[in-house]
This record gives structure tokens, C-alpha cells and sequence, in this order.
């Protein structure tokens, strides 16, 4: 049996809070010193009013006003460290904006070895005997879990399984570990934090540990069809 | 809820039906960097699991297996770029430095080997890293090929230093505070203790 | 017969030296099975400190037996672990070198944890260390860390003649004052200021700030050499404490050898008048890739002082791991040298009785050998 291995893999992190996305341009991370000039000069920019994307060699990065997002994915250069720096330095830096969420999310396209043990794990995860004559041919398209967190934190982890669009006979495993903080009074005090603090240090914390479970939850999914 | 890895334009960070992202949700964009032809879908269902129950197929179901097998085989368009995939990492941190060279600690992101110290001319280190080679200063190293959208492979080291906002007023007053708290700790006791 | 590791009888006087090539650690245990702790290291394999690891294989409970756990610097290579040490061991008491117990320390130690994302292990131990020397002062259960300078008594047990026990003393001989004032302004540079980027903080050489300790137990001398090196300055260094009327006279029988055997570190002078003949001398290497101590003709000038000098390890040619063949040659390509960082560990151990009327007993584990041996696998 081949080892099951990733073709492609991608890392992102989501943050869900209030942004300004106009201030989120290449120009400010290099001025910050968060991104190299020259790849801030060379970055593809799609700038909107309610709105802010580029792209850069090993980085895709979207924000709107309550969305920021980061990726960086195998299929083109793949840099997580980075990446989680480039997010950590920025919200040290704006510790006053408001976050509430965080997602540090894993996915992988997973090469089967073959048509019969990618359809072993659809059957075992999406068994057809309850849909007996319900559909004439059931087939899985999707499954989401989803669990509540049990490290103490608030939050949860969803993971989607479903049939690779991007490799032939794939499997597509995406998990989203996913965190929460309390929001503060809307009558306190604007100049406490906002929860931009409690959230990147929760990312800084938990960044190894969160990789490695989602790494290892994905392998295990993978590996049903031995 | 759309499927977690449907394609759509990379133009529009919205769900396939046209959506927003739901909100208080922080799954990773639903946009990827391939751009799908959603010709090649339109009367066709995305490849699904199982289509049959185990272990025999009926002539219908080897139909639609078929069906979706070609699917599967179809190879997704999309753009093509660069792709880099780094066999070794590690991330080192620089202990000397010389008018040539630099002197670092590393330690291996890839497997669980012990750390290593390694001199590095200070020529592999990129342009705009130069300056950033200070004892104490964080950089990550990878090793792997480089396969170019001409077909080229080309073997890659390449090394990138990490990038912090500098220290602000705000964390230094907030580490003078913890400083205080520190020193009381210490009382003078020119007594030695005994037994 | 190969030595055995039992832990000594309550009579008896222990020493043990520890180094894995990449740190050191001493464990002394006073007699009355009463121990103290001089630094730490971490088992490479097992990630666990060492002289915990110790004390756990002769079945010494750390939590009860160990009196002092001793910082003598802040440099990586003296103290990992040791804050794990010192969490085990609940009832000793904590010291470590006056530059330590400066504000300038505190304020870089404070700096340079949570939210810098440039903590790093020497640091780190520290802020742990502060935290459980916290937590214990909130539920009373311990004394003030203890702060070590020149001609301060750190620790000492009155003679009891019924236990039979001698005047017993721990002696810090350095930093002179002069030296703290240097190693503070030293520790300065490294402190954070606006504007300026976030870097780990690098060991600064030479160490001004280390401590070197003279445990006395009745006619029983030990001198624990730490990193400290020489200076032209006769304030600071060898000289300082060679020159300072004020410190105690007892020549040592056993010398933990400075800064891995460096010729910056040697003073002819002290083998000469604080140690005694031929003294048990031991050290533990330092490998680092682009030096490594001690040098042959290091090995050379110490093995000429005495007869009796030992290593903790002795220096092979270093492997690097097996990495996919590409990888392999893209090294060798890029790189001037690589090597790893040594995991081999080692230990030397003396024994004698408390009377001090018998001779040291010397015992070798794992990779430790005699200093003249410590290039036999070099060609």
C-alpha cells in the first residue's frame, strides 16, 4: 500500500472582526516592515471600496470590512510560518481592532491510491443502507463535523471530507479549527482592546498544536480506505 | 452550505449561489486560486463517493460510476504558476555574525532530528534580508524543487527572514511594569540562609 | 567492574559533572543526604533536565533532598531545564548571579516574553523560574531568590558534632561589583528600545556576570569555575577574585574548569594558589560549528597542570542526520559547515567521605573520559 501523501496543501487564517480593508494595501505591510518592499512593489492588487486583495509569490490575502483572510497553498510557494507571522505582526501592531473570531484552517488534497479506496471511505463515512429507497444511486458529495473544542478554549473544529476537484480520484479534507473571545461592553471604554490581543495570542499559543491536530485528524480521514 | 472546495471565480468572494460568506464562520475562502470551467459542470454532478453499495455494482450504477470516473479524469483547468514544495525546513536563528558569513542555530521543522549550527556565507542570504542579519534574528530555511510552468525543475535553498513590527512604546511600558513586579521579587538578604 | 549509579551514603561527599557537549550541570550532594544544583542541561533524547534525571535513577526525591538550586548565568548552554529543576524541587531555595536580580534583566526578561514571538530558551527558563518564585512567595512557601556576588556566603551548615558534620559553605567569588556594573550596561545593549526590530536575545561573550563557587565542606574544597573568563581589567574576571584579600583561603581538590578549557579563561595563577596539587580537574566541551573547545593545545596546557583531568564527553566527528539526497548535496553546497548539535552525554563522578580522610574516588559514565583522551576519534 503506497503511504498516503498530500499532492497539494494550504494553509490559511481568518479573522472575523471589523477591518478597514483600504489600509490592508502591500505598501503598509512593507512599511511596517512585515513584508519585503520588493514583494510589496511586485504584488498583483485588486483594491475595492468595501474591499482589499493581493496576491503575492507564496501569499493570497483578502480582507473586507469584517473578513481578513491569508493563504498560502503548495501550488504555488508555500510559506505557513510567514504567513502566521505576517498575521501576528499586524494585529500586535492594530491591537485596538476588534476581533472576534479566528480560524486556523488546514486543507489537503489527498491522491487515493485507487478508484476502489476512495469510494471505501465515501462508503464509510456516508453509508448507502439509510438511503435505500430514498435516492436510486446515493452518492456523497460532502460531509461537514462538526465538534466543540475540549482545550478550555471557546470555539469548535468543523471538518469537511468531500471528492477532490483538483486531483483525479482525490480526496479533498479541509479542517477548521476555530476560536472564539468574548466581545467587550459596547459602553466600555474604546482604548481597552478590542480583542485583537486575546485573539493573536491565542494564534501565537496555539499555532503548532492546532497545525499538528488538524495534520494529523486529515491523515487519519485519508487512511479509512486501508 | 456549498461544498467546501467548489471552485468559483477568483473574482468573487461570494458563495456559488451568489452569497457572502456567512458570517461567524472562519473556514478558509471558499476561492481558490484555480479558475474551474463551470462549462464542464453543467449538466454534471461533481464526482461522488460511492456510488454503488459494496461490493457489487449493478449495470446502472457501473453507469453512473463510469460517468463520474470520466469526471474525475477530466483535469481541472486552471492557472498555471510556479510551484514550490520545500523537502527540508528548517528555522534558524543567527548566534554571530562575520563580515562574510553568519553563524546559526537551526532547527529542523521537517522531521525530529536534533538541532544543528551551520555557517552561512552571507550570500545566500537575499537582498532585502540584509540587513535583518543581526545576532538573535529569526529566518526560515527551505530546501526543495522549484517546478516552473515551462516544465523547468530547479533545485531551491532559499532563506527568509522573519518579519516583526518593531517595538512599539505601548509593549515597552508594558514590560517595565512586569520588570517592577520582577524586582520584588528580590529582597537583599546578605545572611546566608542555614540549617 | 563498570561504576554502578547508588546513590551515596549519607557520609559521603558527591560531585558530578554532566555535559552533553552543548551544556553542563553540576550536582553536589553535602552529605546528609542534602543536595544542591548548579546549573542545568537537557537530555537531547528525552527532552528531560538532567539532573532531575539523575536524582529520579539513585531514587533521590528532588522535592525534599535538594537545598539550593543555583543559576551561576543566563546563557543557553547553563540552564535548560533548570526551571523544571527548580518547579521539582519545592523546598530549595533559588540563586543566581547579582547582574540577575538587576532591574536591567528584569526589564529584558519582561521585554521579550509572551507577544514577541522571540522568546528564547535562556529567557524563557527565567520567566518560568520568576513565575514559580511568584506563585511560592503568594502561598509563603519560600525565601527571596538569593542573590550571588563576590564574598557573599550563599548557603552554610553549622558543624554538628553529633551528626558529625563539618562546617559546611557555599562561597560565591564572583561577580565583583565592578563586573555587575559592566554586565548591566552590557544587558542595556540588548534591551529593547522604540523603534528598533524585535530579535532572540544572543549570549553575549564574555560572560562578566557568571558566578564561580566555592562549596566547602570541613577540609573539603570544591571550586566551580562556571564560564568566567579573564580580562585585562584587574577588577573583573580571574584576576578580580585572585587579587580579593577577603575570600575564603581553602584550596580545592576538584576544579570545574572555566569555559570549556578556553585559554581566556585560564590564570596560571589560580591552579597555583587556590587549588590543591594535582586537583581533580573536569570540564565539559563546547562544539559549536565554527569552533570548538577545548582546543588541543588547551588539552595540552591543562593536562600539564595535573594529572587528573577528565572531560564529560569526548569530541567525535559529528554525524549529520540522514536527509533525502538532494537535500544532502544542497547542503554541502550552500553551507561552509554544518554540524549538529552533540546529544552525547556524559558523566563524572567523585566520592569521598565527609571526614575528608580519604582520597577523591573518581567514576566515568556513558561518553566521559580522560581530558587526554578527548581527540582519540579525531584523526
Amino acid at each position: 500500500m503506497p503511504e498516503i501523501a498530500p499532492k497539494i496543501e494550504g494553509h490559511s487564517i481568518v479573522l472575523i472582526g471589523s477591518f478597514n480593508p483600504a489600509v490592508f494595501q502591500p505598501a503598509w505591510f512593507s512599511a511596517e516592515n512585515l513584508l519585503r518592499k520588493e514583494e510589496a512593489a511586485s504584488a498583483t492588487i485588486d483594491i475595492r471600496s468595501r474591499s482589499s486583495s493581493f496576491t503575492l509569490e507564496w501569499l493570497d490575502f483578502r480582507c473586507t470590512q469584517d473578513r481578513f483572510g491569508a493563504e498560502t497553498t503548495s501550488n504555488r510557494r508555500f510559506q505557513p510560518e510567514p504567513l502566521r507571522d505576517l498575521t501576528i505582526g499586524t494585529f500586535r501592531l492594530l491591537s485596538h481592532t476588534p476581533l472576534r473570531m479566528l480560524g486556523i484552517n488546514l486543507y489537503f488534497h489527498f491522491q487515493m491510491p485507487s478508484v476502489d479506496y476512495w469510494h471505501k471511505i465515501g462508503h464509510a463515512l456516508a453509508p448507502k443502507e439509510p438511503w435505500k429507497g430514498v435516492l436510486d444511486h446515493p452518492g456523497m458529495r460532502s460531509v461537514w463535523m462538526e465538534s466543540p473544542r475540549s482545550d478550555g478554549y471557546t470555539g469548535k473544529i468543523n471538518v469537511w471530507v468531500e471528492p477532490s476537484v483538483q486531483i483525479q480520484t482525490g480526496l479533498f479534507v479541509s479542517v477548521n479549527d476555530h476560536y472564539e473571545v468574548p466581545q467587550p461592553d459596547s459602553k466600555a471604554d474604546p482604548k481597552q482592546p478590542q480583542g485583537a490581543t486575546q485573539i493573536i495570542d491565542i494564534l501565537e499559543k496555539v499555532w503548532n498544536e492546532s497545525l499538528a491536530r488538524s495534520r494529523k485528524m486529515a491523515y487519519s480521514l485519508a487512511k479509512i480506505g486501508e | 452550505m456549498p461544498l467546501a472546495n467548489t471552485l468559483v471565480s477568483h473574482d468573487s468572494y461570494t458563495n456559488g449561489d451568489g452569497s457572502n460568506p456567512s458570517l461567524g464562520t472562519t473556514e478558509g475562502p471558499r476561492l481558490r486560486v484555480v479558475h474551474f470551467d463551470s462549462n464542464l459542470l453543467k449538466d454534471l454532478a461533481p464526482p461522488t463517493f460511492n456510488l454503488a453499495p459494496e461490493p457489487s455494482r449493478t449495470r446502472a450504477s457501473q453507469l453512473y460510476l463510469d460517468f463520474a470516473s470520466w469526471l474525475a479524469e477530466t483535469e481541472p483547468t486552471s492557472t498555471p504558476c510556479d510551484r514550490f514544495v520545500a523537502s527540508q525546513k528548517w528555522e534558524g536563528t543567527v548566534l554571530e555574525t562575520a563580515s562574510d558569513s553568519f553563524l546559526a542555530r537551526l532547527v529542523d521543522l521537517t522531521t525530529q532530528n536534533p538541532d544543528e549550527e551551520a555557517d552561512f556565507p552571507l550570500d545566500e542570504v537575499p537582498h532585502p534580508d540584509l540587513s535583518l542579519v543581526q545576532p538573535g534574528a529569526v529566518f526560515y530555511w527551505d530546501i526543495g524543487y522549484l517546478d516552473k510552468v515551462d516544465g523547468q525543475r530547479m533545485r531551491i535553498s532559499s532563506i527568509r527572514f522573519r518579519r516583526l513590527p518593531a517595538w512599539t512604546l505601548d509593549e515597552l511600558k508594558d514590560a517595565d511594569k512586569k520588570a517592577l513586579g520582577l524586582g520584588e521579587l528580590f529582597a537583599t538578604n546578605p545572611r546566608s540562609p542555614a540549617i | 567492574m563498570p561504576p554502578t549509579l547508588d546513590p551515596p551514603r549519607s557520609d559521603e561527599v558527591e560531585v558530578s559533572l554532566f555535559g552533553p557537549s552543548y551544556g553542563e550541570s553540576v550536582v553536589i550532594h553535602l552529605g546528609h543526604n542534602e543536595w544542591i544544583i548548579v546549573d542545568s542541561c537537557q537530555n537531547l533524547a528525552t527532552k528531560k533536565p538532567i539532573p532531575l534525571e539523575y536524582l529520579e535513577r539513585i531514587q533521590v526525591p528532588p522535592t525534599t533532598a535538594v537545598k539550593l538550586v543555583l543559576a551561576t548565568h543566563w546563557h543557553d548552554d547553563h540552564i535548560r531545564g533548570l526551571a523544571s529543576v527548580f518547579r521539582a524541587c519545592q523546598t530549595a531555595r533559588f540563586a543566581c548571579s547579582a547582574a540577575m536580580g538587576k532591574e536591567e534583566f528584569h526589564t529584558l526578561v519582561a521585554a521579550m516574553t509572551e507577544r514577541s514571538m522571540m522568546t528564547n530558551t535562556g529567557v524563557s527558563e527565567f520567566t518560568e523560574i520568576f513565575n514559580i518564585l511568584k506563585t511560592r512567595k503568594a502561598n509563603n512557601s519560600t525565601l527571596a531568590p538569593q542573590v550571588a556576588i563576590e564574598d557573599r556566603r550563599l548557603w552554610h551548615y553549622a558543624p554538628d558534632v553529633n551528626t558529625r558534620r563539618p562546617l559546611t559553605e557555599l562561597w560565591s567569588l564572583s561577580p565583583s561589583d565592578a563586573t555587575v556594573a559592566i554586565a548591566l550596561t552590557n544587558l542595556a545593549t540588548l534591551a529593547p528600545k522604540v523603534g528598533s526590530p524585535k530579535r532572540r536575545i544572543p549570549d553575549l561573550r564574555p560572560n562578566h556576570a557568571s558566578v564561580v563557587l566555592l562549596v566547602s565542606i570541613g577540609q573539603l574544597h570544591i571550586l566551580l569555575g562556571a564560564d568566567l573568563e579573564n580580562t585585562v581589567d584587574a577588577g573583573r574576571g580571574w584576576t578580580a577574585i585572585l587579587n580579593n584579600p577577603r575570600r575564603p583561603q581553602g584550596k580545592a581538590s576538584i576544579f570545574k574548569i572555566p569555559h570549556h578549557g578556553s585559554k581566556t579563561a585560564d590564570d596560571p595563577r589560580v591552579w597555583a594558589t587556590m587549588l590543591q596539587p594535582q586537583p581533580f580537574a573536569l570540564l565539559t566541551p563546547f562544539v559549536r560549528a565554527n569552533r570548538t573547545l577545548p582546543t588541543r593545545p588547551d588539552v595540552a596546557r591543562i593536562c600539564a597542570y595535573t594529572n587528573n583531568a577528565y572531560s564529560t564527553t569526548s569530541l567525535r566527528p559529528p554525524r549529520l542526520p540522514r536527509r533525502p539526497k538532494m537535500v544532502e548535496r544542497t547542503i554541502e553546497e550552500i553551507v561552509k559547515r554544518i554540524q549538529p548539535v552533540p546529544s552525547s552525554l556524559g558523566q563524572l563522578r567523585l566520592r569521598t567521605t565527609l571526614d575528608g580522610n580519604n582520597p577523591w574516588s573518581i567514576d566515568t559514565f556513558t561518553g566521559a573520559c580522560r581530558l587526554d583522551q578527548i581527540y582519540r576519534d579525531h584523526h
